[in-house]
């Protein structure tokens, strides 16, 4: 399987490259290296519910930004070490997810949609305006940084390696959440909802779980992002980077998360690579998708040849 | 015995009656062929046996417990599975995939399971796996593993509905048109396949348009007309009762027509 080998080969010398990157790259690379390492986050999340369900959700800014608040206001207000709040950030994110959004996820394609924009702005509008709670529109400021083992991870070098420790963590359990029974089930229904639940899938308990999991991928980018850029506001986690973590989950690849990493790193860092086109840099941005929708509807990584499927040409009917 | 026992079933769509009072049992062990001219609610009948539809009146008894309010997927893990008419197929599964979908219908282990690859839930994906690739085998698809489903030639896409059924290991298994669009050696071949399900133990209720088919299959046979029963028995006789004749082919002799 020189196929496969080769495949391993390409992923270890990545990871040696990434390892590599605090060391030999300047700040700013580093800076954003590490946004795209925790937007990896939401967008694999989003593609548990997009890619394998079928479902487009514009929610996923609002429960990124759950977790970032979750923990924003454990350390901030009680007091909490920031590791302690990362489980509570997750399951914060999960719950709320399946409660506003358990019953819509059943719904049919156009109006999940719809009721997911409903969410995003109910978050928004929470984080906004309960103040009390939330600082509404003076944010949330001072958010500690994480410590690990006496030191406190504050510069972007030292918050490096646990993002992309993070990251790959949540690459591998995706990429066995695909492979379980629960992502062949999402591929069956997405594919033919009423003939998934005719050989006994139990359509809606999946969905609910994709719909889980892509909070849970969620809630933990949040988590990382709160300590990275230490002051969330409400804005941060509005429509806008909701509807950028769905292009990122569809840009890369169908149903492909190595795809939904690659175009989360090149649409990240779009706006420091098309930096020379001064002032015209978004209308470049938006071409860029635009061209890459239009010839690369399938994502951008069918740029790169697949193994073919054995193919069964040869086999007699 | 019977296994199955449906009594006084009806359903209308919007006022428009598409099964009226329909009792239908079926032994354990039979193979009932179930005939009628397009739209006399045989498709219909199925998806109420199935839980697609909910019937509007009447009950349905399975190998002794009731039926009626149970959704496709509660209806197939107490032993009902059918085929589609249109072809209902994961179309951007593979076929093997396809089938192991199906297979993995109460085994043991979990999807939590599965990501920590735990003993229990590898030791159920791999007996899934091993019927999925058996019951490929069975309809000769067993080369087309890695194939997308929906890249497979109509014929075959057939034959994979059939496989994706038994490795639901059925009691009751309800074929809807299986031999639609397929050529006369396809239908031989099909009618093969039907005998040797049935010959394992499968009871099989048979939705047909072919009544030669079904008449060389079937020992007894169902009419349905307009959402009626309109005769229930010996299949030999029953597709020569002159108001068969009349429902089916406006009168006409059965062989000739079919």
């Amino acid at each position: 399987m020189a196929g496969t080998r080769a495949k391993w080969l390409g992923l270890g010398a990545a990871l040696v490259a990434m390892f590599a990157v605090p060391a030999a790259a300047p700040q700013y690379v580093v800076h954003i290296a590490n946004f795209v390492l925790i937007y990896t986050l939401p967008v694999i999340g989003l593609g548990f519910l997009t890619g394998f369900t079928g479902r487009v959700s514009l929610a996923q800014g609002a429960l990124f930004g759950t977790g970032a608040y979750t923990t924003a206001l454990l350390t901030t207000k009680l007091g909490w070490v920031p590791l302690a709040t990362f489980v509570p950030s997750v399951l914060f994110t999960v719950v709320l997810a399946v409660a506003l959004g358990g019953a819509a996820v059943r719904l049919a394609g156009l109006y999940f949609v719809m009721a997911t924009i409903g969410i995003q702005q109910i978050v928004w509008i929470v984080l906004m305006n309960w103040i009390e709670l939330t600082n509404g529109p003076q944010g949330v400021r001072s958010i500690p940084p994480i410590g690990l083992g006496g030191y406190d991870l504050d510069t972007p070098q030292r918050f490096y390696y646990l993002a992309l420790a993070m990251a790959v963590v949540s690459y591998i359990l995706a990429k066995r959440v695909v492979g379980s029974r629960l992502g062949l089930f999402l591929r069956a229904l997405s594919d033919d909802q009423l003939a998934a639940s005719s050989v006994a899938v139990e359509v809606g308990r999946a969905k609910v779980t994709a719909l889980a999991l892509s909070a849970a991928w969620a809630g933990a980018g949040g988590f990382l992002y709160a300590h990275y850029v230490r002051f969330i506001h409400p804005d941060m986690f509005g429509l806008e980077p909701s509807v950028l973590f769905l292009v990122m989950s569809m840009f890369g690849g169908y149903r492909s998360i190595e795809g939904m990493i690659v175009a989360t790193a090149v649409l990240e860092s779009a706006t420091e690579y098309l930096r020379p086109f001064g002032e015209f840099r978004m209308i470049v941005y938006g071409l860029l998708l635009l061209l890459g929708m239009m010839f690369f509807p399938r994502g951008i990584l069918t740029l790169v040849p697949r193994r073919s499927a054995a193919s069964p040409a040869h086999a007699k009917v | 015995m019977r296994l199955l026992e449906a009594s006084k079933v009806s359903l209308a769509f919007r006022g428009v009656r598409a099964l009226v009072d329909i009792d239908l049992w079926i032994d354990d062990g039979e193979l009932l062929g179930i005939i009628g001219p397009n739209g006399s609610g045989k498709s219909t009948l199925f998806n109420v046996l199935s839980g697609i539809y909910l019937a509007d009146r009447g009950s349905i008894q399975f190998n002794g417990n009731r039926l009626d309010g149970l959704g496709p997927a509660q209806i197939v893990r107490r032993g009902i599975a059918r085929t589609f008419q249109n072809k209902r197929l994961f179309g951007t599964m593979t076929v093997l995939e396809n089938v192991t979908v199906a297979a993995l219908k109460g085994r043991g282990g979990s999807a939590l399971g599965d990501v920590f690859a735990s003993r229990r839930s590898r030791e159920s994906t791999s007996t899934a796996r091993g019927l999925a690739e058996r019951c490929l085998e069975r309809v000769r698809l067993a080369d087309w593993g890695d194939a997308l489903a929906k890249d497979l030639p109509y014929g075959a896409q057939n034959r994979l509905e059939i496989a994706r059924a038994l490795a639901l290991e059925p009691r009751l298994l309800l074929l809807d048109e299986p031999a639609a669009g397929l050529n006369p050696a396809e239908r031989l071949e099909l009618q093969e396949l039907i005998r040797g399900v049935h010959q394992q133990g499968v009871t099989i209720a048979l939705v047909e348009h072919d009544v030669r088919m079904v008449t060389g299959l079937c020992p007894r046979v169902v009419v349905l007309d307009h959402g009626e029963k309109i005769a229930d028995g010996d299949s030999a006789s029953v597709v020569k009762a002159p108001h068969v004749l009349a429902a089916y082919f406006g009168g006409e002799e059965l062989e000739e027509g079919a």
